[in-house]
């Protein structure tokens, strides 16, 4: 059994636009312990994916309807009992936001969030829950703990903040960590230890590290293995090493193309043309196909299936042999690859 | 020597080492209550077998002359002259809203003017020259003697139509005027609070169902409310602070719903949600604290408000009916005499006028002390 499986998830959002396939058949796993990463431009769907795995999609007016399958430990969570949801929500599946700068309430101290969560989740005594604040702040690296606890959000520095969140994450001891954009409102070298705080957090409890982002390299520093998403749709995934050398879909290369290197002077920034369309009207046939630079003609009207890549090494695929865990990608030049020459 | 002083005179070494404001209140209260109990030692040893009045009126002289002795002694003992609250990592919101607070004359002002009313009204029996039925045919043994006097020595405000001293009948009126002013405010909160913080944060039907008849209170002219509610009704304090409350409380929801609206789609709601936090515990123990400060300045400045209507309904005629008057029936009582004897109105109007004021000057100073871009620019 899988720490975290998602079948075939689809959130629909009712706008006025019309219906925005935001997250449009998503299938992964996670195993227990394993870090994932999932990479997309903004409006690829990851916040919402993110978001409906805890069950916090906006309810009300612009209805929203999940369907599919995400299973925790087996547990369904998808029309799960809300009472039953509070208690996984934080106590099993935390999650670290996007802005620390907000996400911490300005008019309580620091220990007492802390503290109020560690209540909430565990049976501990005040002082006991007290303890384990201040335990908690060491954990994530913020020195002088007790002085740190008596402090107001807005006394701490953006990094400390985020160090601050993952503490309150971690009050309820959660064996699946979903950290959304969690550095990227940071300097680079604070994203870098807080990315190393993560990991070293994640390997040290065991516990399953869901890092959604933006940013490859941010992924590629941390993730044992990666989905590249677009469209709402998984398009290409596999371990992180196999990606970054050997990408088969345009849309990662695009991705690896854009990025920024150090090592290399002379290589041109090869931005990805265009924008993703509005979930409201993807394109038929390939969703990436108007901004593909190999488009084929078959791109424009059929949508390829996720394709398992034969000869991978990757060590996860080698695990377990299901789907999702695999080397895989969603594009037609594979199979024209396989049947030309 | 001067170690010594603080037990005998507290707030005078405060005075000296340039903390003029807490010495000079305390030096104050300290000598004043003092002098007070000197002068009426008779009346306050004969409070413990008088009425409610007369007890509370102890209580506090006793309680504030303690108070005052407590705090000069342990200040000065711990302190070493720091002004108070001194640790720097950790300050609180109130503590830096005070700091705001306290350096804003105006506001301190109307703070002063506030405390010393609610003071006086408490020590009522204490510092009132006289009994407020006491009539004047009492001290001359004359009739009609002193009707309306004019202000003199012995009636500093003068006196009113029965003989009845001004300045008394001010100081035990205040009991009315004052307290209407902070039960119905009281009271107005905790419904508008409440349904204001339910409707922003459920929204939908409820939220419309809740706005909609805020809407309806509101659309009413308020006075005419009022007066068709208390003429409803026999106008006693407790049907006065109900009718007051009744016309304030929309004002409050009102403001709550959209602090709400505005908070619940901050990020910390959403990561309370994600922590498991209930929503009854995020909406009542995360979200609302952050909507205190505009309730609290709305609340200062309704007191005002409220005593000025609760004057305007007693001036009409309608208002509580006990035998000490609130000040806006004395208003209305000395109307008939303005022409001959100004002071029967004057006095209490001026009272009416002073505290609606001081009321305003605090709602004006909290709401920049506890305005959150004030205070994160200070913070940096």
């Amino acid at each position: 059994m899988s720490l975290l499986e998602i079948q075939d998830l689809r959130v629909h959002l009712r706008t006025q636009g019309g219906t925005a396939r935001a997250v449009d058949g998503v299938d992964f796993r996670l195993e227990e312990g394993e870090a994932v990463g999932l990479v997309g431009e903004s409006g690829s769907g990851k916040t919402i994916l993110a978001l409906s795995i805890l069950g916090l999609l906006p309810q009300g007016s612009g209805t929203i309807l999940p369907e599919g399958s995400i299973r925790f430990r087996g547990e369904e969570l998808v029309g799960m009992d809300r009472n039953r949801l509070r208690e996984i929500r934080g106590g099993e599946v935390a999650m670290v936001f996007q802005e620390p700068m907000t996400s911490l309430n300005p008019v309580f101290t620091v220990g007492s969030q802390i503290q109020e969560a560690v209540e909430l989740h565990r049976p501990l005594g005040r002082g006991a829950a007290q303890a384990e604040t201040l335990r908690l702040l060491q954990e994530v690296g913020i020195p002088d703990a007790g002085a740190r606890a008596a402090s107001y959000p807005h006394q701490l520095s953006g990094g400390m903040r985020q160090r601050a969140m993952i503490a309150m994450a971690l009050a309820g001891e959660p064996s699946l960590l979903v950290a959304d954009e969690s550095t990227t409102a940071l300097d680079v070298t604070i994203q870098a230890q807080i990315l190393k705080l993560l990991k070293s957090v994640q390997t040290r409890l065991g516990m399953g590290l869901l890092l959604i982002s933006h940013d490859l390299s941010v992924v590629s520093r941390v993730c044992d293995r990666i989905l590249i998403l677009y469209g709402g749709r998984v398009v290409e995934s596999g371990p992180t090493r196999e990606i970054l050398e050997a990408p088969k879909h345009p849309y990662t290369r695009g991705l690896l193309g854009s990025r920024l290197s150090i090592d290399d002077r002379r290589r041109t920034l090869r931005p990805i043309p265009g924008e993703v369309p509005e979930a409201t009207d993807w394109p038929p046939g390939c969703k990436f196909h108007p901004r593909c630079q190999e488009v084929l003609d078959r791109c424009h009207r059929e949508e390829p299936n996720l394709l398992p890549m034969a000869g991978s090494q990757g060590a996860v695929e080698a695990r377990s042999g299901v789907p999702g865990t695999g080397r895989e990608a969603r594009c037609w030049l594979l199979v024209e690859e396989e049947v030309e020459p | 020597m001067g170690s010594r002083v603080r037990f005998v005179l507290p707030g005078l070494p405060h005075l000296f080492r340039g903390r003029v404001l807490e010495g000079g209140v305390a030096l104050f209260l300290w000598l004043g209550l003092l002098a007070l109990s000197g002068l009426r030692m008779d009346r306050v040893l004969q409070a413990p077998s008088g009425d409610i009045g007369d007890w509370v009126a102890l209580l506090t002289l006793l309680g504030v002359l303690a108070g005052v002795w407590i705090w000069s002694a342990k200040d000065e003992v711990g302190g070493g002259g720091g002004a108070p609250g001194g640790s720097v990592g950790s300050r609180g919101v109130s503590v830096e809203g005070w700091r705001v607070f306290r350096k804003d004359p105006m506001a301190m002002a109307g703070l002063g003017i506030v405390l010393a009313f609610y003071l006086a009204m408490l020590l009522a029996p204490f510092l009132a020259p006289f009994e407020p039925e006491a009539r004047g045919a009492f001290e001359v043994g004359g009739d009609m003697a002193l009707r309306l006097a004019a202000p003199s020595s012995t009636h500093l405000m003068g006196t009113d139509q029965y003989s009845q001293d001004v300045l008394s009948r001010i100081l035990y009126g205040a009991r009315i005027s004052l307290t209407v002013g902070l039960l119905a405010v009281g009271l107005s909160l905790t419904i508008g609070v409440f349904l204001g913080a339910i409707a922003g944060y459920l929204g939908g039907r409820i939220d419309t169902s809740i706005m909609r008849f805020v809407d309806m209170v509101m659309a009413f002219p308020r006075l005419v409310l009022l007066l068709a509610i208390v003429a409803l009704f026999q106008p006693s304090i407790l049907v006065i602070v109900l009718a007051l409350a009744f016309t304030q409380w929309p004002f409050t929801t009102r403001m709550v719903r959209g602090e709400i609206l505005a908070l619940k789609g901050r990020e910390f709601s959403e990561a309370a949600h994600a922590l498991g936090f209930s929503r009854r515990r995020i909406l009542f123990m995360h979200l609302l604290p952050n909507a205190m400060g505009p309730v609290i300045v709305v609340a200062t400045l309704g007191i005002g408000n409220i005593i000025l209507l609760e004057a305007g309904l007693s001036f009409l005629g309608l208002g509580v009916r006990a035998s000490t008057p609130s000040w806006g029936f004395m208003l209305f009582e000395g109307w008939d005499y303005m022409m001959d004897a100004w002071w029967v109105a004057a006095f209490p109007g001026l009272a009416i006028v002073l505290v609606v004021l001081a009321f305003n000057l605090v709602g004006d100073g909290l709401r920049d002390a506890l305005d959150p871009r004030q205070r994160e620019g200070r913070s940096q």
